[in-house]
């Protein structure tokens, strides 16, 4: 009888059981694709200097053209920091710290994890859409037809780009989120430039901003990696190039997050733990 | 020479190609017929390499593309020219820089000549003019983008060159000057052609010799006069084109 009672559970539980190693299985040959895909891309950077055109046009792209849309959520980023700060240390701390509080925030945190969430709806969906369509229109194949790799002239310099303009953008967001915190102490709350000043250099330590960039570089690398990945295994017509972009931009905001839960833990290690 | 062995791929539960057997000798032009569907480019992609069989081999020049990877996979491919049906130029770049491509990527020797007489000459041998050179793709007509991306495949100077369907989608001069083209290749640059094709009057006029796939394998083989004499009641629907009446499924 018991014999009879655990098979018929084993029975039941099957389907559930093939759905989740079906998940296992698909998750493992997702990460192994894309392993051999950063592979061959890190591969083929000693010819980064012949293609620079290719690596130039991306960083412009990247660069350049997301500039307008850092400026603004940098600034708005700054502002509602400041009235939020300043909202939660009334009573605790004396307002006029809130250039420390606002500094060190942006500089570890705000500047490269909300950049780098803006510019992977950005530039993760432009990658997966531009190589997605490039894959259902056969211009991939093209290029393996010529014996051109499309790790080494597609993936690499999308790759080399993102991880060095992402810092570059957070830079420019970390000062203009700063003005922005600046913008609402000095008007709003009646905080005097010399004031926020001094409290942005008590609290200022050179390793925070260079951690925050390390930070950047790796969530541009990662946004690249989900673009290039997700476009080039892009299936079907223009139904295909959505789904892909959509993946594109979903995984790489989640790995954005993850990346920085593990990257603060580890650059900036709470002494005694 | 391009021999295929035992070919065989299963896609959607399906064996598309199921024990492919065929041989093209050098400089011959063969053309593959067969109805859509039937793994005509697929055919084409796996002696490309660009899919790889579930059994069977393809050799090029006696190396087998199904097992070569990396760099030694895209030295036999540097060998074989491929136009798309759909072209496959890259948009964002002009007609220009999509034939010279191959050149600068490969970093093909160019035997001291300069790049943009080498892109000038390739274009002249499509029938196209140095006006398009600077245009995007998306400016040019169907026919146009089949000429340059043609173009594009002679830059790498490519001993066979597999045509996927080249006048498809192109009005009847437009279709028949493409396989004059096909045939002026082939005679005067002495390249190996293989074309997939629907277009019977295109088919006649650039084999040597027809082979039709059917039920993935080769069904038949022979010089067009042949296939037009044959008696292979599958062969004489396709060729004469009738829906009703014969062992060819239209569903």
């Amino acid at each position: 009888m018991r014999a009879e009672e655990t098979a018929t559970v084993i029975v039941t539980r099957l389907p559930r059981l093939v759905r989740v190693a079906e998940f296992l299985i698909n998750v493992v040959e997702e990460v192994g694709r894309m392993a051999i895909m950063v592979g061959q891309a890190l591969r083929a950077i000693p010819s980064a200097f012949r293609s620079r055109k290719l690596v130039l046009e991306q960083m412009a792209q990247m660069g350049v053209d997301s500039m307008p849309l850092v400026i603004i959520i940098s600034v708005f980023t700054g502002a509602v920091a400041a009235w939020q700060a300043a909202y939660q240390i009334q009573g605790l701390i004396p307002v006029k710290y809130l250039g420390s509080v606002i500094g060190r925030n942006v500089m570890i945190e705000l500047g490269p994890v909300l950049t780098a969430l803006v510019v992977a709806g950005r530039i993760g969906a432009a990658m997966a859409a531009e190589l997605g369509t490039m894959k259902v229109t056969e211009q991939v194949d093209a290029l393996e037809a010529m014996g051109i790799p499309p790790a080494r002239y597609l993936v690499m310099p999308r790759l080399i780009s993102a991880t060095l303009m992402l810092p570059v953008l957070v830079v420019f967001a970390d000062f203009l989120a700063i003005l922005g915190g600046y913008l609402v102490a000095n008007i709003l709350l009646g905080i005097s430039t010399y004031t926020y000043v001094i409290g942005l250099r008590h609290s200022f330590e050179a390793r925070d901003l260079f951690a925050g960039l390390i930070k950047a570089g790796v969530f541009g690398m990662f946004m690249a990696i989900m673009g290039c990945h997700y476009g080039l295994r892009t299936e079907g017509g223009a139904e295909g190039v959505g789904k892909s972009t959509m993946q594109a931009v979903v995984a790489s905001c989640v790995s954005v997050l993850i990346a920085d839960y593990f990257l603060t833990t580890f650059l900036f290690p709470i002494s005694g733990q | 020479m391009i021999e295929i062995r035992g070919l065989k791929k299963r896609l959607r539960r399906r064996w598309v190609l199921n024990g492919v057997d065929f041989t093209i000798v050098d400089g011959e032009s063969v053309v593959i017929i067969g109805q859509s569907g039937t793994g005509k480019s697929v055919l084409l992609k796996h002696i490309m390499g660009l899919m790889k069989p579930d059994e069977g081999s393809v050799l090029i020049d006696g190396h087998d593309v199904t097992r070569l990877e990396g760099e030694a996979l895209l030295k036999v491919r540097r060998k074989v020219g491929f136009l798309f049906q759909s072209s496959a130029l890259f948009d964002s770049l002009t007609v220009a820089e999509n034939v010279a491509l191959p050149i600068t990527e490969n970093r093909l020797d160019t035997g001291g000549r300069l790049l943009p007489d080498i892109v000038r000459e390739k274009l002249h041998l499509v029938g196209l003019s140095e006006d398009v050179e600077a245009l995007k793709p998306s400016s040019l007509s169907g026919g146009m983008r089949k000429r340059a991306a043609l173009a594009r495949v002679l830059a790498m100077e490519p001993s066979y060159i597999l045509y996927d369907e080249p006048t498809t989608g192109l009005d009847p001069v437009m279709a028949d000057s493409i396989s004059h083209l096909i045939r002026k290749l082939q005679r005067e640059a002495k390249v190996t052609s293989i074309t997939v094709t629907h277009d019977m009057r295109s088919a006649y006029f650039v084999a040597d010799r027809i082979a039709m796939l059917h039920d993935g394998r080769i069904r038949f083989t022979g010089t067009p006069q042949e296939i037009i004499n044959s008696s292979d009641p599958v062969v004489r629907q396709f060729v004469e084109g009738f829906s009703e009446n014969g062992p060819l499924s239209t569903v």
